[in-house]
């Protein structure tokens, strides 16, 4: 079956040409084989087919060998496999392929979130990664760039592989306080604690001089009067998961707080890509055909310092001749690098971008 | 051997639905406890299915193991669940060691006969209803789930969570579950402490209290007792008719696919008055639209006809997809209506009616008008008599 979408993007034969050795070329160095590869569909899109994106799926390999001769001889530009389990993987009816289980996964999408940035998306995806690993206890988890505008995050452990769509969308509202309300008494759980903390954080700031504006309901002399016995009021809503100690007039003010917090504690995880348990997600380890950039493991350690312009690049810096076709500035490799449209020389990572993102074409 | 499964006898008795209950029904069964085991079985149906009373009390126990010393039955454990006392976190409730129990008790015979009557009432009563509709199942399911998650709470028995999750394979460590089997459960209960944000969660586990641990394990129950059981025994049709008793009652409720567009929900509404205002809807919104107006049984040139005003209409493949969500393409499979949870994930949800399923809301609905109807026929056929 073929799903057909439209791609604005501008290309021509010798460029995909280009494109094609080039992904070649990273893919003969190797390919990352996930767990239980037998069991898994793939779906890739070919360079060929652009600037339409038609993917072929249902495909399956018994072994590694398979895979990779299949992947150098096709050079695909997006590969993607199941994160379901199957017994026959590449039956073309889903009720066929017979499921069996699920890798959990999580996807940020800095396009999702309120400030639309990678760097944001990148502070969740640590918050994610740390309430699963402590919370959730989960042990075998790994965090991907997704090679364009977000990151992912795939879970393995046994007990998550069995759960439904609905038990995974649960999780979600979790991560996402989907639905989380005020109430004068909080639930004891580890998110309302966090939510209490934050609450504590933003009412010690305004101490003294704030405190009117957090709470402009109030007449002054109370504000005046709850602001001498602040830290206490604080110390009794941490410890009582309760609001039930301030005055009654400051209900409005804290629940505009509470909202702040809770938004701000948001992960915005995608919830259709968490409650799909037969999603296709993108190979780790391949290249994302939008921009050449690899889909790349990332561990905890590492994650602060992760540039995705710069870390998530794999090609040379050889200089490559190409047509831009409009002004552009890009950040790679750490350079600032400014093209007017028409002719110029660029490195070759630089070059592959451009061209994936259908900005510049290949050659004089 | 002359003990066999002992201990645990006066848990089946009260919960046939145990692992090693299977023991039990392996020896011949006598012409008296068949037809024992065939009115209670038939006593539970008639609780389950019409409401009727039935007796829950049950005598004082204990577990025998608990005064046992020798625990020779230590030698058959694989799980090496058994030393002085058995550790419920290894044991998986498979039986062994209790079949061979050497344990003494002058109630043995009588405890056992009980036993076995309660497991053949259990399984007749399922091989039963499992021939009826759906719709009995379930109803079956959820009060018997519901009885046994009423005794579970008025046992003193210290151990007796411990001994739910191993037959269960539940994760449980004292006052702590499993997230992913409190999810199994919670995701079925509407209450908000159900909701996970509401709960302890550390390292995997999910703090509950023992009663809401019995909760969880009536979820567990409900699920098992969903499954239909094929079995044939003497004596079956008389335990049918008692079921076929209940879906011939049930079909005077059931709505038939009537189509009156007043009682679709909000949803629906709305994604009907956006595309005749010619905005841009969402195809999971299209999608959820055409599956439900196709299970009303309006056919595919109609839904077409709503279609048609939307601002990117491409009646060919407009075509194509109604087809393929009627199951007429593709796998052949008809597609379901979403759920409420799938539209609010979609954020196609725009009101909060307190129903799961788009189609509850739909049926209420449709069950109130024609209640409000009849109602209003009964004043007229008073009045009219005097007019005429």
């Amino acid at each position: 079956m073929l799903i057909l979408y439209e791609q604005v993007c501008n290309v021509d034969i010798l460029t995909k040409e280009y494109l094609k050795v080039k992904f070649r070329d990273y893919y003969k160095n190797g390919i990352e084989i996930p767990k239980k590869l037998k069991m898994r569909e793939w779906a890739f899109v070919e360079i060929e087919a652009l600037p339409n994106f038609i993917m072929k799926r249902h495909i399956s390999f018994s072994d590694e060998d398979e895979l990779k001769s299949f992947i150098i001889n096709r050079v695909p530009l997006h590969i993607y496999y199941s994160s379901a389990y199957y017994s026959n993987p590449s039956s073309e009816r889903m009720d066929e392929k017979r499921w069996n289980c699920a890798d959990l996964i999580f996807d940020i999408d800095a396009d999702h979130l309120p400030k639309k940035s990678l760097l944001e998306a990148k502070r969740r995806v640590i918050r994610l990664y740390d309430i699963l690993t402590s919370e959730f206890g989960c042990e075998d988890v790994d965090i991907f760039f997704s090679g364009h505008r977000g990151y992912h995050i795939h879970v393995y452990d046994d007990e998550f592989l069995k759960l439904n769509s609905q038990e995974r969308r649960e999780i979600v509202d979790y991560l996402n306080l989907s639905d989380f309300n005020f109430s004068e008494k909080l639930p004891f759980s580890r998110q309302s604690e966090r939510i209490l903390k934050c609450m504590a954080r933003a009412i010690k700031k305004a101490k003294n001089d704030g405190l009117r504006d957090l709470f402009p309901e109030m007449r002054k002399r109370s504000v005046e009067r709850m602001n001498s016995m602040i830290d206490e009021l604080i110390t009794s809503m941490i410890r009582n998961y309760s609001f039930s100690n301030f005055p009654k007039k400051a209900e409005d003010g804290l629940k505009r707080i509470f909202y702040k917090c809770r938004d701000a504690l948001k992960i915005y995880v995608d919830a259709p890509v968490t409650a799909d348990v037969r999603r296709l997600i993108r190979a780790p380890g391949s290249l994302h055909g939008k921009t050449g950039l690899r889909v790349c493991k990332i561990s905890r350690d590492e994650i602060n310092e992760f540039s995705p312009m710069r870390d998530a690049v794999v090609f040379g810096d050889e200089k490559v001749k190409i047509r831009v076709m409009r002004k552009v500035k890009v950040k790679m490799k750490d350079e600032v690098y400014k093209l007017n449209s028409g002719k110029a020389k660029v490195p070759e990572y630089l070059a592959i971008y451009l061209m994936c993102k259908g900005i510049c074409l290949y050659g004089w | 051997m002359r003990f066999s499964l002992l201990p645990l006898l006066p848990l089946i008795i009260r919960y046939p639905f145990l692992k090693p209950a299977k023991y039990l029904i392996e020896d011949n069964i006598s012409n008296t406890l068949q037809k024992e085991a065939l009115e209670r079985a038939e006593e539970i149906l008639r609780f389950s299915l019409h409401n009727e009373s039935m007796d829950n009390s049950f005598e004082y126990y204990n577990l025998l193991c608990d005064a046992c010393q020798d625990k020779n039955c230590r030698e058959v454990c694989e799980k090496k669940a058994i030393r002085s006392d058995r550790n419920w976190t290894f044991c998986d409730l498979c039986g062994e060691c209790f079949k061979i129990c050497d344990y003494f008790s002058e109630n043995y015979s009588y405890l056992k006969a009980l036993a076995k009557r309660e497991v053949l009432a259990y399984i007749f009563s399922r091989s039963a209803v499992s021939k009826g509709s759906l719709k009995a199942l379930r109803k079956f399911s959820t009060s018997m789930a519901r009885y046994y998650r009423i005794i579970m709470e008025n046992d003193e028995l210290e151990k007796l969570p411990e001994i739910m999750a191993s037959n269960f394979n539940i994760k449980y460590r004292g006052d702590e579950v499993h997230v992913s089997d409190f999810l199994k459960a919670s995701v079925k209960i509407k209450a908000r402490e159900w909701k996970l944000y509401n709960r302890e969660l550390n390292n995997g586990f999910v703090r509950v209290n023992r009663k809401e641990f019995f909760r969880i394990i009536e979820e567990f129950l409900k699920e098992k007792l969903v499954e239909r059981l094929e079995f044939d025994f003497k004596g079956i049709n008389r335990l049918m008719n008692i079921v076929y008793e209940y879906d011939s009652k049930r079909r005077d409720f059931e709505t038939p696919s009537i189509r009156n567009i007043n009682c679709f929900p909000p949803c629906f509404k709305k994604i009907i008055s956006d595309i005749r205002d010619g905005l841009n809807v969402p195809h999971t919104a299209r999608f959820a639209l055409a599956s439900f107006l196709l299970k009303l049984n309006y056919d595919i040139d109609e839904i077409m006809r709503i279609f048609s005003n939307s601002p990117d209409f491409d009646e060919e493949k407009a075509r194509y997809q109604i087809e393929h969500i009627a199951g007429k393409r593709g796998s052949g499979k008809e597609y379901e209506v979403p759920s409420c949870d799938t539209m609010r994930t979609y954020q196609n949800c725009y009101s909060n009616c307190g129903v799961k399923h788009p189609f509850e809301f739909y049926r209420r609905c449709l069950n109130e008008n024609s209640k409000r109807n009849s109602k209003g026929k009964g004043k007229r056929s008073k009045i009219n008599p005097r007019e005429r």
